[in-house]
C-alpha cells in the first residue's frame, strides 16, 4: 500500500499522524545520508594517511590491515548510500500523489475530448457515406448500364 | 559416549534395621557445578596449547636470559650494556625505505582494484535500478501500482476492483512486475487469462499469436490487452446473466463456460464466446461492447432497458434488412424506371429505403416529377408508403404539404414485391391520368387501368400487369378493347410490352388522337 512520502508533497490529505511520521522519516533518512558521507570522508582521509610512506619502524602489516579495512568501510558506505536512492525511488512512486491525481484529471479530460472528438468525426463520417451513397445511386440509376435493350 | 544415571532415587544400603539409605539431595548448585564439570573444554584448551606452550618456552628463555645476565654481573667478569643494532649505511636506509615502499604501492594497487570493481558492480546496480523504477514511473503514469503484500516487488493494479463482481476477474486484475538481469521492466501476462470477446454468425474464427520485444511500450499494450480483456469478460458475463431471464424470440441453444449460442427467432444463430484471438471485430461486436461500456463503465443505464433483448433484435433487424434489400433491388434492377434510394436512419433497428418514380418532364403539367414510395423497415415489421393514388388496399392520408394522397400498410417480405410493383404501376396509371386530363380527354382510372371510351360504345384500355418474377421485367402493358355489340360483351387484348414511360407517354398520345 502506498505511503504518505518524504516531502512537502503529503500536505494536504493524510493525518498529522502521517505527517509527522513522514518528518520523522526525511529525518532519519538525511541523518543516514549524512553519516554515510562522513563515513566516506573519514576513511577515505584516513587511508590517505596510512598510505605515507614511514621511516623505519615500518608497520607495513599493521597498516596493509588498516587500509583494507578503511577501504571496506568505503564501499559500505557508498552501498549504504545506493540504498538509500533505491528506498527514495521506491517512496516516490508512492508519494506525491497529488501530482499523479492532477496528471489523472487532466488526461482523462483530454481522452474526453478525444471520444467527443471522436464521435463527431464519425457523425461527420456517416453524413460523407450517406451524402456519397445518395450520389452513386443516383448515378447507377440513371446511367446506361440501366437502359434496357428492348424498348 | 557417556550415559546420565535416571534421576530416580538409588538405594544406597539397607542396614540390619531394614532401614533404607539413599544417596543425600544434592543442592542445586552442586548439581549446576557437577554439570559444568561434565562439559569438555578440551577442544578449546586444545587450541590455546601451542600459544601457551610457546608463552611458557619464551618465559623459560628469557629467565635463563636473565638469569646468565644476573649472574655473570655478579660474577663481575664482564659489564654487560646495552647495544643496539648498528646504524645502517646510507644504501640499507635507502634499500629499506625502498622495499618498504614498494610494499606500499602493491598494497595500494590492490585497494585500486578492489575500489574499481566495487565500483563496476555499483554501477551496474544503480543503471539496473534506474531502468526499472525509470519504467516503472513513466508507466505509473497511466496505471495504478501497488507493492506486493510483504515483499519487495510490484504489481499493476488494472481495473478498480469495486467493478468486479467475479473472482475470476480479480485475480487477473493485479499484473505482477518482473525485471530481468539489466533491470528491464517486464509484464507478466497470467496463462490462459487474456481473452477477448468474439462475435459470430454460424462462422469459424481465426487465432493468432503476438510476439514482441520488450519496452515500456509493449508492456502499456500488454497492460491495455488485459484491460480490455477484463471489461469483454464482464461484457461476456452479464450477456450471461441477461439470458436468465427470458425474453421473447430469443432462446439459448447452446452455453458453456465461455461460450454462449443463442437463436433469435426461427432462423438466426447467434455465438458469442472468449477465445484468444481478439482480431477483426465486425461492427456487431463493436457495438455490443459499445453498448455495455456505456453502462458498465459509464453508468448510464436507463431503467428496465434489456440489453441484451435490444442487441439481438439489433442482429436479427440488421440480417432482415439484408434480405429486404435485395428484395428491392431485385425488383428494380427489372423496371428501368425506377430508381432505389437507401436512408440511413441513424436507428440500429430501423432501416428505410426509397422507391423513385421518375416521370419525363411533361411539357403541360408542370406538376411533380418524380413519385415516391418508401419502405420502412421497423425491428421486423415492413411497412410502405406510396405516394400519388388511392390503392385498393390500404388506408388513406391527405399529406397537407403537397396535396398529394399517401398509402401506408404493412405486409410480409413474400408480398413486399407485388405490392410495391403494384404502387408503382398505380403511379404510372395517375401520372398518365393527370396527363390526359390536362389535354381536356375524358378518360377515367381504374386501380391498374386507364379507360377511353370510344365510339359505338366500346372502350379502350391500358392495362399494367405486375409480375414480380417475370426475368424481363416487372410491370409490363397491355391493350384491351371490350366491344358491347348487340348487347354482348368481348374483350380483345393484346400484349404491348414492357414499355418506357417515354413509350407509354406517346402511347397515351396516339390513343387520345385516336379517340378524339
Amino acid at each position: 500500500m502506498s505511503k504518505a512520502g518524504g516531502g512537502g508533497g503529503a500536505a494536504a490529505g493524510p493525518t498529522a499522524a502521517a505527517a509527522a511520521a513522514a518528518a520523522q522519516k526525511q529525518r532519519a533518512l538525511l541523518q543516514k545520508a549524512d553519516a554515510d558521507v562522513a563515513s566516506l570522508v573519514d576513511n577515505f582521509s584516513a587511508l590517505i594517511n596510512i598510505a605515507r610512506v614511514n621511516d623505519p619502524p615500518v608497520r607495513n602489516t599493521q597498516e596493509a590491515f588498516q587500509m583494507e579495512m578503511r577501504a571496506s568501510r568505503m564501499v559500505h558506505s557508498a552501498d549504504s548510500l545506493l540504498k538509500l536512492v533505491s528506498e527514495l525511488k521506491r517512496t516516490a512512486i508512492f508519494s506525491g500523489l497529488a501530482s499523479l491525481n492532477e496528471n489523472v484529471d487532466r488526461r482523462i479530460e483530454v481522452l474526453s475530448q478525444q471520444a467527443e472528438g471522436t464521435d463527431k468525426m464519425l457523425e461527420k463520417i456517416g453524413q460523407e457515406a450517406a451524402a456519397s451513397l445518395k450520389e452513386l445511386e443516383a448515378h447507377y440509376y440513371s446511367s446506361v448500364v440501366r437502359t434496357p435493350l428492348y424498348d | 559416549l557417556d550415559l546420565d544415571k535416571l534421576p530416580i532415587k538409588r538405594l544406597d544400603a539397607i542396614d540390619e534395621a531394614g532401614n533404607e539409605h539413599y544417596p543425600p539431595d544434592t543442592s542445586s548448585e552442586e548439581q549446576r557445578l557437577a554439570a559444568i564439570r561434565r562439559v569438555d573444554f578440551s577442544w578449546v584448551i586444545w587450541q590455546w596449547q601451542g600459544l601457551m606452550e610457546s608463552l611458557q618456552q619464551a618465559q623459560q628463555e628469557l629467565t635463563v636470559v636473565l638469569d646468565l645476565i644476573s649472574t655473570v654481573e655478579a660474577n663481575d667478569a664482564v659489564a654487560v650494556t646495552t647495544t643496539s643494532k648498528p646504524k645502517s649505511l646510507p644504501n640499507e636506509v635507502l634499500d629499506d625505505m625502498a622495499v618498504s615502499a614498494a610494499t606500499k604501492l602493491q598494497r595500494l594497487r590492490h585497494l585500486g582494484r578492489y575500489f574499481k570493481q566495487s565500483a563496476k558492480t555499483m554501477e551496474q546496480q544503480f543503471q539496473k535500478e534506474a531502468r526499472f523504477y525509470g519504467s516503472l514511473i513513466r508507466l505509473q503514469q497511466n496505471w495504478k501500482v501497488k507493492r506486493h503484500r510483504g515483499s519487495d516487488s510490484f504489481m499493476f493494479d488494472v481495473v478498480d476492483t469495486s467493478q468486479l463482481d467475479t473472482a475470476r476477474m480479480s485475480s487477473m486484475s493485479l499484473v505482477p512486475i518482473d525485471q530481468d538481469s539489466s533491470g528491464t521492466l517486464s509484464v507478466q501476462v497470467p496463462q490462459k487469462s487474456c481473452r477477448f470477446l468474439s462475435l459470430q454468425l454460424r462462422g469459424a474464427a481465426e487465432n493468432d499469436a503476438l510476439e514482441n520485444n520488450k519496452s515500456v511500450k509493449h508492456a502499456h499494450s500488454i497492460l491495455r490487452n488485459i484491460h480490455k480483456s477484463i471489461f469483454e469478460e464482464q461484457v461476456f458475463d452479464m450477456v450471461i446473466r441477461e439470458t436468465f431471464v427470458p425474453s421473447q424470440g430469443i432462446n439459448v441453444t447452446g452455453m458453456r463456460e465461455d461460450f454462449l449460442q443463442l437463436a433469435i427467432g426461427q432462423e438466426n444463430l447467434l455465438c458469442l464466446s472468449l477465445e484468444h484471438s481478439g482480431l477483426n471485430p465486425k461492427s456487431l461486436e463493436i457495438y455490443l461492447l459499445h453498448m455495455f461500456h456505456e453502462n458498465i463503465l459509464r453508468k448510464v443505464r436507463e431503467k428496465d432497458c434489456n440489453l441484451l433483448g435490444h442487441f439481438c433484435m439489433t442482429v436479427a433487424h440488421r440480417i432482415f434488412s439484408n434480405k429486404v434489400h435485395l428484395e428491392l433491388e431485385s425488383v428494380v434492377s427489372r423496371v428501368p424506371y425506377l430508381h432505389l434510394q437507401s436512408l440511413p436512419t441513424w436507428h440500429s433497428r430501423t432501416s428505410s429505403w426509397s422507391l423513385c418514380l421518375r416521370v419525363p418532364q411533361p411539357i403541360l403539367a408542370a406538376d411533380r416529377s418524380q413519385f415516391n414510395t418508401k419502405v420502412i423497415l421497423k425491428d421486423g415489421q415492413i411497412s410502405l408508403m406510396g405516394e400519388g393514388s388511392p390503392s385498393i388496399a390500404g388506408s388513406l392520408t391527405r399529406k397537407p404539404s403537397d396535396g398529394y394522397l399517401i398509402n401506408s400498410y404493412n405486409c410480409d417480405l413474400e408480398d413486399l414485391p407485388t405490392m410495391l410493383l403494384q404502387q408503382v404501376a398505380s403511379q404510372v396509371i395517375n401520372w398518365l391520368h393527370e396527363e390526359a386530363l390536362v389535354l381536356g380527354m375524358n378518360v377515367t382510372r381504374d386501380f391498374l387501368c386507364l379507360y377511353f371510351d370510344l365510339d359505338q360504345g366500346d372502350t379502350l384500355g391500358l392495362v399494367a400487369h405486375v409480375d414480380p418474377d417475370d426475368a424481363y421485367g416487372c410491370i409490363s402493358w397491355y391493350l384491351t378493347i371490350d366491344h358491347s355489340k348487340d348487347g354482348k360483351m368481348s374483350t380483345d387484348r393484346r400484349f404491348l410490352g414492357y414499355l418506357s414511360l417515354e413509350v407509354l407517354y406517346s402511347t397515351l398520345m396516339d390513343l387520345i388522337n385516336l379517340c378524339s
